[in-house]
């Protein structure tokens, strides 16, 4: 696949004209802040960090892929530190899920060179779009209200316990309907293989709404898993020649130390500001993508 | 504790509470911590040599925009020509240790699981393993 030489020539901004050193700066900065971000909701950063190179940087679509998924085992592994020694992440539920999103993650890896950098800009858009309307459903609760127990969960040992800074308690926790919760993270594998992102979007979502953690424990353990998924997908872009070296450094640094911190912060949070924050965010970010997938 | 497979938790009678499942938690955290800090170090070392040696060249802007072009040799090929690129060679053996941090993961859960006796999460984990090597082979 061939990709059209003035695809990402055409939108080259103020950004991309700075000298090296000012380059860097300015890289380390964004994903430092995209790093948190993603730490904080669990999302990677991969929905930030891929528009934020090619319309704020004019990097081509393929780089930005590369280095995401990079940047997106940055944000789990820096994030990951602080949020076991926490107890926020549940280590059991996360290594159920990832055999469901590591399978889906090499499917859509296939699929991803089927495609054109239009194609995927759009679908990228609408499904960042869509992940929206459940988000801002959910954002006046703080914790999920007790649901009926699942046997199969319990027959798992998918259950645990953390305690809330905020709230200042132990808050213990049972994982609901894992049946449904299984196929919904196969397609998020599939997502984040055909797109170059953590598609934490979906994993959140699924363990919020059909799992029914709490949403930090939702965030910690998305975090925890995206990392092995990004795994499975960045040898095959390290193969086709997606990672630069040179761009990814400073996006590594950044992202590294700005999950560091949102993981700190995600402890402290409450889940409301969270999502307040991050709401708006992620639909700026689609429409801008939307805008591209239809006007290449 | 009425499942098949005994493993102490927090509603087992093995152990105090929780304590074989914070052993498992602590030790995947220092292991995640440990890949961070050699992984971060390569990689700022790397970018201030490049920085030094060539002053970034290959960041301009139309190098960034062209995108990547396709070369034979796989996963083996992008590496050797990435090490032999000019000054890039410890950003990409930073970048190789990241990626290799969270899979160091999976095989360090499912040594701490096989050593708590639980052979669910054990399997499961070794399944992990598996697609993981199916995806890194895949990429030849």
């Amino acid at each position: 696949m061939a990709p059209p030489p003035d695809l990402a020539a055409g939108v080259l901004t103020a950004a991309s004209g700075l000298p090296a050193g000012g380059l860097l700066l300015a890289l380390l900065v964004a994903s430092s802040v995209t790093g948190c971000i993603g730490s904080l909701v669990g999302l990677g950063g991969g929905v930030l960090i891929i528009p934020l190179l090619t319309l704020g940087f004019g990097v081509h679509i393929h780089y930005a892929m590369g280095t995401s998924l990079v940047s997106i085992i940055a944000t789990s592994t820096g994030a990951a530190t602080s949020t076991l020694t926490e107890r926020i992440t549940n280590v059991r539920i996360g290594i159920l899920l990832e055999v469901a999103t590591t399978l889906g993650a090499l499917l859509g890896v296939a699929l991803a060179g089927l495609l054109a950098p239009a194609t995927l800009h759009l679908v990228f858009g609408l499904v960042l779009m869509a992940s929206l309307v459940p988000l801002a459903g959910r954002l006046g609760e703080e914790l999920p209200p007790p649901g009926p127990p699942d046997p199969l969960a319990t027959r798992l040992g998918l259950e645990g316990q953390y305690h809330d800074r905020l709230l200042g308690r132990a808050v213990p926790y049972q994982a609901h309907r894992v049946g449904l919760a299984l196929p919904l993270m196969l397609s998020a594998g599939t997502i984040s293989g055909m797109l170059g992102i953590g598609a934490g979007a979906f994993k959140v979502l699924a363990m919020d709404l059909v799992m029914r953690l709490p949403l930090k424990v939702s965030t910690a353990t998305s975090n925890f898993m995206i990392g092995v998924t990004a795994a499975a997908s960045a040898w095959i872009y390290l193969a086709r020649g997606y990672v630069h070296p040179l761009l990814t450094a400073p996006v590594v640094l950044g992202t590294l130390a700005g999950a560091a911190l949102g993981a700190r912060l995600l402890g402290r949070l409450a889940n409301r500001t969270v999502r307040t924050i991050v709401l708006p965010v992620i639909l700026l970010v689609s429409l801008q993508m939307v805008r591209r997938g239809l006007n290449p | 504790m009425t499942g098949p497979h005994p493993r102490p938790g927090p509603h087992g009678a093995v152990d105090p509470p929780g304590t074989s499942r914070r052993a498992v938690e602590d030790s995947l955290a220092r292991l995640l911590g440990q890949g961070v800090c050699v992984s971060s170090t390569l990689v700022a070392l790397g970018l201030i040599a490049s920085l030094l040696t060539s002053g970034g060249a290959s960041l301009a802007p139309a190098h960034l925009s062209a995108g990547p072009v396709p070369h034979p040799g796989g996963l083996a090929g992008a590496i050797s020509r990435a090490l032999a690129g000019p000054d890039h060679g410890l950003i990409v053996v930073g970048i190789l240790v990241l990626i290799l941090t969270p899979i160091a993961r999976v095989v360090a859960a499912a040594v701490l699981f096989g050593r708590e006796g639980d052979r669910l999460y054990t399997g499961l984990t070794l399944a992990v393993l598996a697609v993981l090597v199916a995806g890194i082979l895949g990429s030849r």
